[in-house]
């Protein structure tokens, strides 16, 4: 069957290239580039890009390639191939080789919500599981099977949303292309010519905006962290938001937050042999907006590993006088009572997890062991780390910037050894950033903002950029978040507050294991919290209390000073370092020198690192952007937005009626012979929208008389006789057959 | 309007988001579900916006078994539809789909392999919007009539025929007329050597004009049992052909009418219209397939089928039309159906 040829493209044919196949391709690009630009984000934070930008332009060259050779039976046996080895070096990569069960259960949780920036070697991942959709994609595109190939391309887009990596507004942009390759393809497959895709135009901006703008899906069980993504916007309350529960909620993921507010509610009471910060969690991956905790959980089997060095006892028990559901214990556990022991997980960062929730009033116990370290013994520790601590714990985003690793490299030039190194940034830090709880959030890479843009900020900042800074310098660090000890009330015991909720940093040291470190400065923060405090009693709160508080700090008497287990044998580097490497004044920490009324042995503050989620305290909730700058992303979708603007008002009618209301108002000045024209020329249309346009066979005497023209009008007619037929008219009789005319159209709308 | 497999599909899409997201979390569900559900209405409005389509199909020519016709439609409106004719059995068109932008003009070729009188049509044209999400079905044009002949073979006997139907002795031979290539029963005097002994393997004959046989007619009665009446039809056709050719008039009887006297290519065409409609519609059980009585008395020549072959009686000479067929070649296909 013969349907008509493509007459209408040949003149749009530039060089041989088919303006309609470009578009579905273009379409098909955008999609490719909305999985890829996520791909992407996952090797950088992890690793090398340049690796996954081989294997991607691999595959789409070998796509291009293969496209007009094999059949698309082969190309399908190729793609899968080609996943299926990816896949396969993936798990042999895996440290254990885990059985099939697990690898199932895992593709479920990632396909429910978890990140795959949880991954352990999400990097491997990536290289191996990219080429195959690529290749699929691209092949079937220049195949001409545009439908299979969005298939192919939003499959592998819409496990990235599953997953949570991919952001709204890649997301749209991928569906956009998706859109545009369906539709487009549709007409090349018809043999259309491009001016059939101006109503597609119109229905893509209509689309975007009202993608933007109306909410579709409903949220859902806010679970783990589901719209940690920092392009996720919206959610209930705006800024502050509720603070610790956060923390709590964090799970997997922990993402920056905006500015926060502090809760006086109580918590817990801990009896303890030691004062020691109460950790709930770390962290492992830096993704540059937040972190990620990789890796697996398993149940809890009896004893956990001691730390490697020597190390001391501390056993506490918890009561929850709020519900809790987070097992807070000091470094290291080691063990958990009976109570709990079922229902606590324990994570590849050896940290502890609770299965469901601990009752008001519950009591659970925890054996932790924590070492003991001296700062002689941590400055010899060297820098023989585990390789498998060294790999996991060095890795920073590829887009961190060179000034944070050459601003670091300055301030810690003078230290020698790793624990220095540390000391001298943790000091760094505490002396020159201030605290507040009222930031605004960087739109990404929060080390670096924090480090160069902002003046002040909360502990999550403190630590990260801590973190990131000894990372540079090839320490191996990571984050940890918990409570920081509260409020002393007897002698061995603690009362955990909201407000005590905070994030902090560990660093390891081969032998040793790993050791606190807290860059955030004290004393504003407690000011903070018991202003907090204060305030909430004032406002008689109840829950803010528990029976032994409130009356003044237990102090212990002077005979017994240093309590046999403090956390200085978990923090020797409180002790001030040898004077041969310069460390910044201690004057605003107040942690060294006891001060009666102050929460001393809490050298810390605590803020309350949020998880947006669950808090909703997005700043960016502001504004369409926040009041940032939009992303390219963003930008590519407002470029669409606005051809399909552009392409609706010219095909409504909207443009030409505009030129022709301004055509007819203002007449620039030329020669007078084709002003006069012109003049005949307006007062023709506006006489013709009035009464009636002129005949062909009239002259314009005749048109005018018939319809019954005034003066002006036959004046007007005059002077262009004169000018058409004479060749003959001065300026002063153009310009008053302008005017005549600017009288006659006066502002009526036509 | 209904949704289309994409669109069916799309709306899955946005369910399964919904229930995703309502199970784990939101996500960036929205910006699939949004998009997909905005697509779906914009396509509902846009075909609501669309007009009915209208279509115009060209004159399809009348044609013998196996003969193939292009037959152009034109559809006008706007939208994108698939246009798919209707194809009656006895007619077949593997191509006669198209998806286009409307209005568009399309080309496909219709096999004929069945005698009958056939419609063709309507169309069937399933307007889409743009996305192909959901389509609205309509029939537009009307149907067109696509006669097919019956096959006409050639016969042999044409001296015969002439003679039985004529009662004539012998044919004047001194006006030679044409030369043809020999089919079997023509007599031996009239093989035209020279132009024989030319060509390597044929054999021709020499026709004569004969005016006296101008003014002469004959009359064909046909009629036949049920399974045979293709055949009888295909027999009657041969032989009116054939005695059109001999230069007779012919008049045609047939159960359900008869065909006046009469000579030419319009008479031919009416011949071979009513052999082509023959018993094609022959339904009713108060209705016999048979001729008047009397019909066959006075006929030259009658072609009778009795459910197992068909005869072809010249006066006392009855022979199976098997018999008498020299060839399936169609003697009008050098002149087409309708020249």
């Amino acid at each position: 069957m013969s349907t008509r040829t493509r007459s209408g493209d040949l003149s749009l044919d530039l060089g041989g290239v088919d303006p309609v196949r470009t578009v579905a391709l273009a379409g098909v690009a955008l999609l490719v580039t909305a999985y890829s630009s996520v791909f992407y984000h996952f090797i950088d934070v992890t690793g090398q890009p340049i690796l996954f930008v081989l294997a991607a332009t691999l595959s789409l060259a070998a796509a291009t390639w293969l496209s007009s050779s094999i059949r698309l039976r082969w190309a399908a046996v190729v793609a899968v191939g080609l996943l299926a080895a990816g896949l396969g070096i993936y798990v042999i990569s895996l440290p254990r080789q885990p059985p099939l069960v697990p690898l199932v259960t895992d593709a479920i949780a990632l396909m429910t919500g978890r990140s795959l920036l949880q991954v352990t070697n999400v990097d491997l991942w990536v290289l191996g599981v990219a080429p195959g959709p690529l290749f699929l994609t691209w092949y079937l595109a220049l195949r001409r099977r545009y439908v299979a190939s969005v298939l192919a391309g939003g499959g592998t887009l819409a496990f990235l949303v599953l997953t949570t990596d991919a952001s709204t507004v890649t997301t749209l942009l991928g569906v956009v292309g998706a859109i545009v390759a369906v539709a487009v393809g549709d007409m090349d497959r018809r043999g259309d010519s491009l001016k059939a895709a101006e109503p597609l135009a119109v229905l893509l901006a209509v689309l975007i905006v009202l993608s933007a703008i109306a909410p579709v899906v409903p949220a859902g069980p806010s679970r783990t962290a589901d719209t940690w993504s920092r392009f996720q916007t919206g959610g209930p309350g705006v800024g502050g938001g509720t603070v610790e529960a956060n923390l709590l909620k964090a799970d997997t993921q922990l993402g920056i937050a905006g500015n926060l507010s502090l809760s006086p509610d109580v918590r817990f009471r801990v009896e303890s042999d030691a004062e020691s910060y109460w950790q709930v969690g770390t962290y492992d991956r830096y993704t540059g907006e937040g972190w990620v905790r990789t890796g697996s959980t398993s149940s809890y089997s009896g004893n956990l590993d001691e730390p490697p060095g020597r190390s001391e006892t501390v056993s506490q028990t918890y009561t929850a006088v709020d519900e809790m559901d987070v097992v807070p214990a000091a470094w290291k556990p080691v063990s958990v009572g009976d109570d709990v022991a079922g229902d606590v997980q324990v994570n590849d960062l050896d940290g502890l997890e609770l299965d469901g929730s601990i009752e008001e009033g519950e009591r659970f116990s925890v054996t932790s062991r924590v070492p003991v370290a001296s700062g002689e013994e941590l400055r010899g520790a060297g820098t023989d780390y585990p390789s498998s601590i060294e790999e996991r714990y060095t890795r920073l985003p590829s887009s961190t910037s060179d000034r944070v690793v050459e601003r670091t490299a300055r301030i810690t030039a003078r230290a020698n050894t790793s624990y220095d190194t540390a000391r001298v940034v943790e000091r760094w830090l505490q002396n020159n950033k201030g605290y507040s709880l009222d930031v605004q959030r960087p739109r990404q890479n929060v080390a670096d903002e924090f480090l160069f843009e902002m003046d002040a900020g909360y502990c999550t900042y403190f630590a990260s950029t801590m973190v990131v800074m000894l990372r540079t310098q090839d320490i191996p660090a990571r984050l940890a978040v918990g409570y920081t000890p509260g409020e002393r009330v007897a002698e061995d015991e603690w009362v955990v507050r909201g407000y005590n909720a905070h994030a902090w940093v560990e660093a390891y040291f081969p032998d040793i294991g790993w050791v606190r470190f807290d860059p955030t400065p004290a004393g504003p923060r407690q000011a903070a919290e018991q202003q907090e405090l204060t305030e909430a009693r004032e406002n008689n709160r109840t829950d803010v209390d528990v029976d032994d508080t409130g009356d003044g700090e237990w102090t212990s008497t002077p005979t017994a000073t240093p309590a046999p287990l403090t956390p200085r044998a978990e923090q020797p580097a409180r002790e001030a370092p040898p004077g041969e490497i310069t460390i910044p004044d201690r004057i605003t920490r107040p942690g060294g020198t006891p001060a009666p009324n102050l929460n001393l042995s809490s050298p810390s503050i605590t803020a309350a690192p949020t998880n947006e989620s669950a808090g909703g305290g997005d700043d960016e909730s502001t504004g369409p952007f926040g009041g940032r700058p939009p992303t390219r992303e963003e930008t590519a979708l407002g470029a669409i937005v606005l051809l399909g603007l552009v392409v609706g008002l010219r095909r409504s009618g909207v443009t030409s009626r505009v030129y022709r209301a301004i055509w007819l108002r203002y007449q620039p000045t030329s020669d007078p012979q084709t002003d006069a024209e012109r003049a005949f020329d307006r007062l023709e249309y506006v006489l013709a929208e009035r009464h009636r346009p002129r005949r062909p066979e009239e002259t314009p005497r005749q048109y005018l008389a018939a319809i019954g023209a005034d003066e002006r009008a036959r004046q007007v007619a005059t002077v262009r006789e004169r000018a058409m037929y004479a060749g003959r008219v001065t300026r002063e009789e153009a310009d008053e057959a302008v005017s005549l005319v600017d009288d006659i159209v006066g502002w009526r709308g036509v | 309007m209904e949704l289309t497999r994409r669109g069916y599909a799309v709306l899955g899409i946005v369910a399964l988001a919904e229930l995703l997201a309502l199970t784990y979390g939101a996500r960036a569900l929205n910006a699939i579900a949004a998009p997909a559900v905005v697509a779906l209405l914009a396509s509902v409005v846009q075909l609501r916006r669309t007009d009915v389509p209208t279509a115009e199909r060209d004159y399809v020519p009348a044609a013998f078994p196996g003969d193939a016709r292009e037959v152009t439609v034109e559809v006008d409106g706007s939208g994108v539809a698939r246009i798919a004719e209707t194809v009656p059995d006895g007619l077949a068109a593997d191509d006669a789909t198209v998806e286009a932008s409307l209005p568009t003009t399309f080309t496909y070729t219709l096999a004929c392999d069945e005698r009958g009188r056939h419609a063709l049509g309507p169309l069937e044209v399933r307007l889409r919007d743009l996305l192909g999400l959901v389509e609205e079905t309509y029939e537009v044009g009307s149907t067109t009539g696509v006669l097919v002949y019956p096959p006409v073979y050639q016969v042999a006997g044409r001296d015969v025929i002439l003679r039985h139907a004529l009662e004539r002795a012998d044919v004047d031979r001194r006006e030679f007329d044409t030369l043809r290539e020999y089919v079997p029963g023509d007599p031996l005097r009239d093989v035209h050597w020279k132009s024989t002994a030319k060509a390597q393997d044929d054999i021709y004959v020499a026709e004569f004009a004969d005016s006296r046989v101008e003014d002469d007619q004959i009359v064909v009665a046909a009629t036949a049992d049920a399974g045979t009446v293709d055949e009888m039809a295909a027999a009657a056709a041969s032989v009116v052909v054939m005695a059109l050719d001999a230069g007779l008039s012919v008049e045609l009887r047939l159960p359900e009418q008869t065909v006046p006297m009469g000579r030419g290519e319009d008479h031919r065409q009416r011949l071979l219209a009513a052999l082509a409609t023959t018993d094609t519609d022959f339904t009713s059980p108060f209705k016999s397939y048979a001729l008047p009585d009397g019909a066959t008395d006075d006929a030259d020549v009658v072609v009778r089928g009795d459910g197992d072959c068909v005869t072809v009686a010249f006066g006392d000479d009855d022979r199976a039309f098997e018999d008498i067929t020299v060839s399936r070649e169609n003697p009008l296909a050098q002149r087409g159906a309708e020249s």
